[in-house]
C-alpha cells in the first residue's frame, strides 16, 4: 500500500473512532462497495451563534498520490457563497496551500475544523470570489442575511 | 512546622543544600500565604511570582528536604515540585560530583515521605522528580543510574503505602515516553526499562490476581501502571504472559473497568496491536465473551439501562473488533464469532433512544463500518465461501432491522416534545452516521436490503389512515431507504417501484404529519435520477403530485421546492410530455414563498427547455413575461416606496434567474452523445428560434428592466448580488444560448455604467465573463454557422470591448488611486488585472488603443501591482504585463518596471511569485532591447542593496540573462539569482523547493 493510501486508511480509522460533533467525512465508494480513498465526501456544520448555523456544507476532498506531501484539494459542492471560496467551490485557505502553511502532519480533522473556522472568519487578504467578497466588504448586514439564507438551503436533509 | 532535625541532611551534599532554618521558615510562610484562601488574588499572584524567583536560585535546592519533611501539605508539595523543577530545569547548577549523593538523598526522602503517610499527590510529584533525575543520570556514559526503576521499587515496596510502587511505575514510564531526548539517550532509557522488566513483571504478576492481601484500590493502581507500561515498555512475550491473567481478572467486577482499560490498551497500542496475537488474545476473549461476558449485556438489558460495567464491556468488544476485524471476518461463520457479533448487535440495538437512554449504539457504528470494509476486501476460498456469505447476509439483515428500529424518532407520547434542541440535533447526527452503516449493508445485500423493510412498511400502512403506533416507524424506514440512494444503480428496481407506487408513497399523508412528509419529499428528491431510467412515467407523475401538494404547507415548502427542482431537472424529457399539468403549479405560484419561487420557476423552465423549440416559445413567454412586467412595476414604485420596491425587485430578479437557469441545457455529456454536425444543427435551430419576434421582444424588455434596476440600485449590495446572479444565468457562450440568453455586448455596457457608480470586483468579474463571451461569439459560432458577416460582427464586438475597457480602466484607476487602495482592495486589484489579461488576449487592440495618458497610468498601476505583498495580486499583475496587448506598452515604462521586477526576484517578493516574474523578465529581454540597459542600471543602483547580492552575483546574472538564447536559460539564471538573494543558494532545500 502506498504511503498516501496507508495514511488515508489510518485517517479513516481515526475519524471513525473520534470526530468533532456534527461533522461527517467518508471516502467515496465504487459501485462494488469498495473504497476510493482518494476522494472523500465531508460535511462541515456552521458554528452555533453565527449566521452559518443550521447548515451543513458539503465538500469534496480530493487527494493526490503525493498526499501527505501535498495537501488535498477541498471543493464545496455546490460552490459556496464565501469570500475565500472560488466560484468553482475550491477553498482558499493557508493550511491547504503547500506554499503557505500546509504540513504533512495536518490531519483531516484539523482541515475540517480550519474550514469551519474560516466560514465565519473570512481572510480579507485572499479574495477568491467577487460576489461574496464585495458584499462582505461593503454591506456586512446584507452579507449576513445572504449567509443565513444559504444556511437554510443547506439544512440537513 | 519545619523539621529542623532533618535525617536526610548529608555531609556529601553540596553546601548550598544547607540553608538556615529561619530562611526555610520564611519561605514556608510564603508558600502557606500563597495558598491561603484568606489571601486576595493579587497578593497571591505576587507571592507566586516571588516563589518562582526564589525557586530559580541555587539555594532553592536546600528547600527540598525541609519542605518535603514539613507537616504542611502545601509546603510538602512545593518541596517536591522544587525538586522536580530544579532537576529538570536548573541541572547546570548541580555539581556533577554530587550527582550520586542527590540520588541517595531523593530516594531516602521519598521513603521517609511514604513512611510519614504523605499524601498521594505529593508522592506522585516525588516520583516525577525521581524520574527526572533518572533522565539526567541514566543516559550518561557510563550510566550513573541504570537500575533506577528497581532501586526505587525496592524502596517503595518496603513502605506501608500499597499504591506507591504502581504509581511510581506508571509515572516512570510516562516520563520516559514524553521526555525529549536524543536518540542515543532515548535508547539508554529504553534499555533501563528493559533491565527492570523481570522485576517489574514479578511485581505485576504478584499483585494482579485476586488475593485477600491486595486491596481493590491497590489492584486498580497496579492495573493503571500496567496500562502505562503496555504501549511502550512491554514486549510481546511479557504481554503473552499477562493477557491470560487479565482475562481471568475480567471475572472480578470490582476491577472490571480497569482490566478492560488495560486489555483495550494492549489491543490498540501494544506489540500485540493491529490484529496480532489471535491465539493468546482474540480467541480467549471470544471464548470468555461466549461463556461469561455476554451475561453483562443481559444484565444491562434486564436493568433497562447500561451502567459503568456494561459501558466498559461494550468498549472492550469494540477494541477487540477493531483489533481483530480481518480475523473475525475470516471466521465469521464460527459460533464464537457469531456470538461476539450478536452481543455487539445487542448494544447497537439497545432499547431506548440514543442520547437519552443510552450512548452505546452510536459507539458500535464504527465497528460495523470497519467490518463491512473488511468484508468487501475479503476473498473467501470456494469451499467456505457459501457458509460465510450466508452468515454475512444473515448478520446484515439483522443489522438493517436493528438500525431501522434505532432510527425511529419518538412519538409525542414517548416524549418527543420534551427533547431539547441539542438532543434532537444529536439524534439527527446519529441518524446520519447510522445511514452510512446502512449503505455498507446495501453493498452486501443489494436487493435483499429491502426484504426486512418493505413488508414492515406495508404492514404498518395496511389499515389505512395513521399507522398503528404513529408514522414514526414508517418515517424511519423510508429515511433508511433514502440513506442508501447513492449506492443504488440507476435502472429498473422493483423494490423502489413499490416504494414510489400506490402501495407505499400513495398512502402517505398529504396533510399534517410534517416529519414523515418532509422525509418523503427528501426521499423523492434524492431518487430524482432514478425516475429518469423508468420505462413508464406513472411513478414519476405520482411523485410529482405528492411533491406539488406539499406546497400548501409553508413548513414543507423548502423540501418540496428542492424535490421539485431535482425531479424536473433530471426528468425534463419525460415531464415535457405532461407540460399541461404544470399549469396548476404555475397558477399557485403567488402562494409559494418568495424564498422558494425561484426554485419552482427553475423547475418549470427546465421542463420547458426539453420541449421542441417551436413549442417552447409560448410557454417561455407565458412564464417569463409576467415576471418582467412585475419587475417593471416594482421599479416604477421605487420613488414612492423605495424599500418595498427594492425588496420585491430582489425577489423578482432571483425569480428571473431561476427561469434562466432552468432553460439552460443540463445535458450530461456521459449520457447523451451528439455529433459535431448535430451540435451545429442545434445551434442553428436555437439561433432561428431566438429570432422569433416574441422572444426578441421579451429579451429587449428584460434588458430594459435590468437597465432600470441597475440605474436605481446597482450600488445596493443585495440588488447588486441579484443582478450579478442574473447576468451569470442569462448570458452564456454562444453554443449554450437559450431562448432567453441576452447578448453580451449590451450587458457589458450596463456593467460599465454600474462600475462607474461603484467600482467593485463584481462588475469587473462580470466584464471578464462577458468579454470571453464576446470573443467566443465571433470566433466560434459564426464560424460554426459559416456566417458571412463574421468580420463585421468581430468589428462591432471589438468596438464594444474597446469602449468598455477604456471606461473600466478609467474608473478602476481612479478607485485605486486613493492612498493604500491597492493594498486594501485585493479583490478589485485581482479582478481588474484578470479582466485586463482577458481583454489583452482576446482583443489586444483594446489595450493598444487606450489613450496614452490612460495607458501610462495603467502601466504604472500594473508595476505597482508587482510590488504588492499579496501574492495573487502580484501574479495577476504580472500575467497582465506579459499578455499580448500589454507587450506593446512595455517600452513606455521601462526603468520602473525593471526596478519592480528585479527587486521582486532579488528578495522583495514571495518565492512562489518568481515563475511569474521570471516569465515577464524573459519576455522583456526578448522583445524590448532597451531592457538590457535598464536591467544593468537597476542591478547596480543603490536600490539593489541586498548584501547577499554581491557584485560577482550581479555580474553573473546580468551576463547569463542578457546573453541567453532561450527563456529556459533566462529562467535558470533568474532562479539562481533569487536563491542567492534569499541565502538559499547551494542548499538542497532551495533547489528542491523552487516553484514550478
Amino acid at each position: 500500500m502506498s504511503i498516501c493510501r496507508k495514511r488515508l486508511a489510518e485517517e479513516r480509522k481515526q475519524w471513525r473512532k473520534d470526530h468533532p460533533f456534527g461533522f461527517y467525512a467518508k471516502p467515496k465508494k465504487l459501485p462494488d462497495g469498495s473504497l476510493n480513498l482518494l476522494e472523500w465526501e465531508v460535511g462541515i456544520p456552521g458554528k452555533e451563534g453565527t449566521p452559518w448555523a443550521g447548515g451543513i456544507y458539503k465538500l469534496n476532498m480530493i487527494f493526490s498520490e503525493e498526499y501527505p506531501a501535498k495537501p488535498p484539494k477541498c471543493k464545496f459542492d455546490p460552490p459556496l457563497f464565501h469570500p475565500n471560496v472560488y466560484p468553482s467551490g475550491t477553498v482558499c485557505l493557508s493550511i491547504l496551500d503547500e506554499e503557505k502553511a500546509w504540513k504533512p502532519a495536518i490531519v483531516i480533522k484539523q482541515i475540517l475544523l480550519g474550514i469551519q473556522d474560516l466560514l465565519n472568519d473570512p481572510n480579507v487578504n485572499d479574495p477568491a470570489q467577487s460576489d461574496a467578497y464585495t458584499m462582505f466588504k461593503n454591506d456586512r448586514a446584507a452579507y449576513e442575511r445572504r449567509v443565513r439564507q444559504q444556511a437554510r438551503e443547506n439544512a440537513p436533509r | 512546622m519545619v523539621d529542623e532535625d532533618d535525617k536526610t541532611q548529608r555531609p556529601d551534599l553540596p553546601p548550598f543544600m544547607v540553608i538556615s532554618p529561619s530562611d526555610v521558615e520564611q519561605a514556608a510562610l510564603i508558600v502557606q500565604r500563597m495558598y491561603s484562601p484568606q489571601t486576595d488574588p493579587n497578593t497571591s499572584q505576587n507571592l507566586q511570582r516571588d516563589l518562582f524567583e526564589l525557586q530559580r536560585r541555587p539555594e532553592a535546592w536546600g528547600l527540598v528536604v525541609p519542605f518535603v519533611n514539613s507537616s504542611d501539605a502545601q509546603v510538602q508539595f512545593f518541596g517536591a515540585h522544587t525538586a522536580q523543577v530544579k532537576i529538570a530545569r536548573d541541572w547546570d547548577q548541580w555539581p556533577t560530583l554530587h550527582a550520586q549523593a542527590l540520588r541517595g538523598m531523593l530516594l531516602n526522602l521519598t521513603a521517609q515521605a511514604a513512611a510519614n503517610g504523605v499524601s498521594r499527590v505529593v508522592m506522585r510529584k516525588l516520583y516525577v522528580a525521581l524520574s527526572s533525575l533518572a533522565l539526567r543520570l541514566c543516559p550518561l556514559e557510563p550510566s550513573l543510574w541504570q537500575d533506577w526503576i528497581k532501586d526505587t521499587l525496592v524502596v517503595l515496596i518496603a513502605t506501608p503505602a500499597p499504591e506507591s510502587a504502581p504509581d511510581f511505575l506508571q509515572i516512570a514510564v510516562e516520563e520516559v515516553r514524553s521526555a525529549d531526548l536524543l536518540a542515543a539517550a532515548k535508547a539508554r532509557m529504553q534499555a533501563s526499562l528493559r533491565l527492570a522488566l523481570p522485576f517489574v513483571m514479578q511485581l505485576i504478576m504478584g499483585h494482579l490476581p485476586v488475593r485477600p492481601d491486595v486491596s481493590v484500590s491497590a489492584r486498580l493502581a497496579w492495573l493503571k501502571s500496567v496500562e502505562a507500561w503496555v504501549a511502550s515498555a512491554l514486549p510481546g512475550d511479557e504481554l503473552t504472559t499477562l493477557v491470560p491473567v487479565l482475562i481471568e481478572l475480567l471475572r472480578n467486577r470490582d476491577s472490571f473497568v480497569g482490566t478492560c482499560d488495560v486489555l483495550e490498551e494492549i489491543m490498540s497500542k501494544s506489540a500485540l496491536s493491529g490484529g496480532k496475537g489471535t491465539k493468546v488474545l482474540t480467541d480467549p476473549l471470544l471464548q470468555w465473551i461466549a461463556s461469561e461476558g455476554h451475561l453483562i449485556l443481559q444484565e444491562s438489558l434486564s436493568s433497562g439501562s447500561p451502567d459503568e460495567t456494561s459501558h466498559a464491556f461494550c468498549k472492550l468488544l469494540l477494541a477487540l473488533g477493531d483489533h481483530s476485524t480481518d480475523y473475525l471476518v475470516s471466521k465469521i461463520d464460527q459460533p464464537l464469532v457469531q456470538t461476539f457479533l450478536k452481543v455487539l448487535l445487542g448494544f447497537t440495538g439497545f432499547p431506548g433512544w440514543y442520547g437519552i437512554d443510552e450512548d452505546e449504539s452510536e459507539m458500535t457504528l464504527q465497528f460495523w463500518s470497519a467490518l463491512q470494509d473488511s468484508i468487501i476486501d475479503s476473498e473467501f476460498s470456494d469451499e467456505d465461501s457459501t457458509a460465510k456469505q450466508a452468515s454475512i447476509k444473515a448478520l446484515d439483515l439483522e443489522l438493517v432491522l436493528t438500525l431501522v428500529r434505532k432510527a425511529r424518532w419518538p412519538t409525542v407520547e414517548e416524549g418527543f416534545r420534551t427533547w431539547a434542541k441539542d438532543q434532537k440535533e444529536k439524534f439527527q447526527n446519529f441518524r446520519r452516521d447510522l445511514g452510512d452503516t446502512l449503505i455498507n449493508t446495501y453493498y452486501v445485500l443489494r436487493d435483499d436490503f429491502f426484504n426486512p423493510i418493505l413488508p414492515t412498511i406495508v404492514e404498518l400502512l395496511a389499515p389505512g389512515g395513521t399507522p398503528v403506533g404513529g408514522w414514526e416507524g414508517v418515517e424511519a424506514a423510508i429515511y433508511s431507504i433514502k440513506t442508501i440512494q447513492e449506492a443504488i444503480p440507476v435502472g429498473p428496481n422493483h423494490n423502489l417501484s413499490r416504494v414510489f407506487g400506490p402501495e407505499i408513497l400513495g398512502k402517505f399523508p398529504m396533510q399534517g404529519y410534517d416529519q414523515i412528509r418532509r422525509t418523503a419529499l427528501d426521499l423523492v428528491g434524492s431518487y430524482a435520477t432514478w425516475f429518469h431510467a423508468q420505462e413508464t412515467p406513472e411513478l414519476l407523475m405520482n411523485a410529482m403530485s405528492y411533491v406539488v401538494a406539499a406546497f400548501s404547507e409553508p413548513l414543507l415548502s423548502l423540501h418540496a421546492a428542492r424535490a421539485l427542482r431535482d425531479l424536473c431537472e433530471n426528468n425534463r424529457k419525460a415531464l415535457s410530455n405532461h407540460i399541461d399539468s404544470f399549469s396548476n403549479l404555475y397558477a399557485n405560484l403567488p402562494s409559494i414563498p418568495d424564498t422558494e419561487k425561484a426554485k419552482v420557476l427553475q423547475a418549470i423552465c427546465s421542463v420547458i427547455q426539453a420541449l421542441p423549440l417551436t413549442g417552447a416559445i409560448g410557454p417561455v413567454e407565458g412564464v417569463v413575461s409576467p415576471l418582467v412586467v412585475s419587475l417593471g412595476e416594482s421599479l416604477n414604485r421605487a420613488p414612492q416606496a423605495p424599500e418595498e420596491a427594492r425588496t420585491s425587485t430582489v425577489a423578482q430578479l432571483h425569480a428571473l434567474s431561476g427561469c434562466a437557469k432552468g432553460l439552460t441545457n443540463n445535458t450530461d455529456p456521459l449520457l447523451e452523445f451528439s455529433t459535431a454536425d448535430e451540435d451545429i444543427e442545434s445551434v442553428r435551430l436555437m439561433e432561428q428560434a431566438r429570432q422569433d419576434p416574441r422572444m426578441m421582444e421579451l429579451r429587449n424588455k428584460i434588458i430594459q428592466v435590468l437597465t432600470l434596476a441597475m440605474s436605481i440600485w446597482s450600488a445596493d449590495a443585495e440588488v447588486g448580488d441579484a443582478v450579478s446572479d442574473l447576468i451569470k444565468a442569462i448570458t452564456s457562450l454562444p453554443s449554450d444560448n437559450t431562448l432567453l440568453s441576452l447578448p453580451p455586448g449590451p450587458v457589458l455596457e450596463l456593467v460599465c455604467l454600474a462600475a462607474q457608480r461603484q467600482t467593485t470586483a463584481v462588475w469587473l468579474s462580470l466584464a471578464t465573463m462577458l468579454t470571453t463571451q464576446l470573443d467566443s461569439a465571433t470566433s466560434n459560432v459564426s464560424h460554426l454557422l459559416g456566417k458571412a458577416d463574421k468580420t463585421s460582427n468581430r468589428d462591432t464586438d471589438r468596438a464594444v470591448v474597446e469602449k468598455a475597457t477604456a471606461m473600466l480602466v478609467q474608473y478602476t484607476l481612479t478607485f485605486l488611486a486613493a492612498p493604500s487602495a491597492m493594498e486594501n482592495n485585493p479583490d478589485v486589484v485581482r479582478a481588474f488585472f484578470t479582466f485586463l489579461t482577458t481583454v489583452s488576449t482576446a482583443f489586444p487592440s483594446a489595450i493598444v488603443t487606450l489613450p496614452p495618458p490612460l495607458a501610462s497610468a495603467l502601466m504604472e498601476c500594473a508595476i505597482k501591482g508587482l510590488t504588492l505583498p499579496e501574492r495573487y495580486s502580484l501574479v495577476d499583475a504580472a500575467k497582465f504585463l506579459y499578455s499580448d496587448g500589454a507587450k506593446t506598452l512595455l517600452k513606455q515604462c521601462g526603468p520602473a518596471m525593471s526596478q519592480a521586477l528585479l527587486s521582486g526576484i532579488g528578495g522583495a517578493s514571495p518565492r512562489s511569485t518568481i515563475p511569474n516574474l521570471v516569465e515577464l523578465l524573459a519576455i522583456l529581454l526578448a522583445k524590448v532591447p532597451e531592457h538590457r540597459t535598464w536591467m544593468k542600471e537597476t542591478l547596480y543602483s543603490p536600490l539593489m542593496d541586498n548584501p547577499r547580492l554581491t557584485r560577482e552575483a550581479k555580474d553573473k546574472f546580468l551576463f547569463a540573462a542578457t546573453s541567453s538564447r532561450s527563456s529556459r536559460q533566462t529562467s535558470e539564471a533568474a532562479n539562481e539569482f533569487s536563491l542567492i538573494a534569499r541565502g538559499l543558494d547551494g542548499s538542497g532545500f532551495g533547489y528542491a523547493s523552487l516553484p514550478a
